[in-house]
């Protein structure tokens, strides 16, 4: 092929990124895509509270989305939606404390019995979490929980921990909030539902789906 | 509006850009033109680049967790420093390629 030809893909190419780039800055199509995405949360009572983990910064503080999480899954205890708590986090890659424990301390800071919770640290991605939780809760005959992650990770969750054979009923947070406005805003949403989407696509390529 | 203040604020200042550039650096409206058009091919080889580096990215991390016990998360090519990077190998690739010197034959 010719260099002007060549030259000519880029610049089609290019013309497409400004597109692509203008509509997700200048218009709603992130919040469309986002809301695209969203679970609605079901709060009803069942026999576990799952809360899926979201990672912990080397300090050994939580990260926002992962406060968010462990947050609501202690407000939906206090609220009596069920009896025990499990939360769920990898260890740190620094050597820091794992993030279940850091999630654990807060619950206990918050006056959740340590009976009431379970901490799970050695499942690194949602398919594990979905195994691990099974192999966790199955002793205790848990069949019915309530599932606690952002909504737009909340249909890949489910449908995983579906999969390991609970009845799952979703309890959301909003990690970047769907109304997103301002170009910058809009940006780190896009940012977001292509990670989920990508995330989708590898779990259904690698047959997890 | 606040949506668009920062389109309009470019769009005020590369108005003004462009008229400093007529009257006082003498360039020509052909030789805008045909920046701009290199600058939408950096983009294309930038936008190319970008997906390559992510998607080699996601095969390294998902290959060192199934072939060892570490853990590399396929999240680590979300970064948006890959994104500047990208486009700084793009900048590189495209002045490689224009400025070589049997450029002007092809």
């Amino acid at each position: 092929m010719s260099r002007s030809r060549w030259m000519r893909m880029w610049q089609w190419l290019g013309g497409l990124v400004l597109v692509a780039v203008a509509a997700t800055t200048f218009t709603p199509l992130p919040n469309l895509l986002a809301n695209w995405l969203r679970t609605p949360s079901r709060l009803e009572r069942a026999e576990a509270i799952v809360v899926l983990g979201a990672g912990v910064r080397p300090d050994g503080t939580l990260g926002d989305s992962s406060i968010r999480r462990a947050l609501l899954g202690i407000l939906l205890f206090k609220n009596g939606l069920a009896p025990s708590l499990v939360l769920l986090g990898p260890p740190s890659l620094d050597g820091g404390p794992s993030e279940a424990e850091v999630r654990l301390e807060l619950a206990r800071g918050l006056g959740v019995p340590a009976e009431a919770v379970l901490a799970e640290s050695r499942a690194w991605t949602t398919r594990e979490e979905a195994v691990r939780t099974k192999a966790l809760l199955a002793p205790r005959q848990v069949r019915r929980i309530l599932l606690v992650t952002d909504y737009q990770h909340m249909r890949r969750a489910q449908a995983l921990f579906e999969r390991a054979g609970f009845e799952v009923l979703p309890a959301t947070t909003e990690e970047q909030s769907s109304v997103a406005r301002g170009p910058e805003g809009r940006m780190q949403l896009m940012r977001v539902v292509l990670g989920e989407v990508v995330a989708r696509l590898y779990y259904r390529l690698a047959g997890y789906l | 509006m606040e949506s668009y203040f920062s389109a309009l604020l470019v769009l005020c200042t590369s108005v003004g850009l462009y008229l400093a550039g007529r009257r006082w650096l003498r360039l020509s409206f052909r030789g805008l033109r045909s920046a701009a058009g290199l600058v939408l091919a950096w983009l294309g080889i930038a936008a190319l680049l970008f997906a390559g580096n992510v998607l080699v990215g996601m095969a390294v991390a998902i290959l060192v967790r199934s072939l060892t016990p570490l853990f590399l998360s396929p999240y680590l090519a979300n970064d948006i420093v890959l994104l500047v990077l990208s486009a700084l190998q793009a900048l590189l690739l495209l002045l490689w390629w224009t400025t070589r010197p049997d450029s002007s034959a092809a």
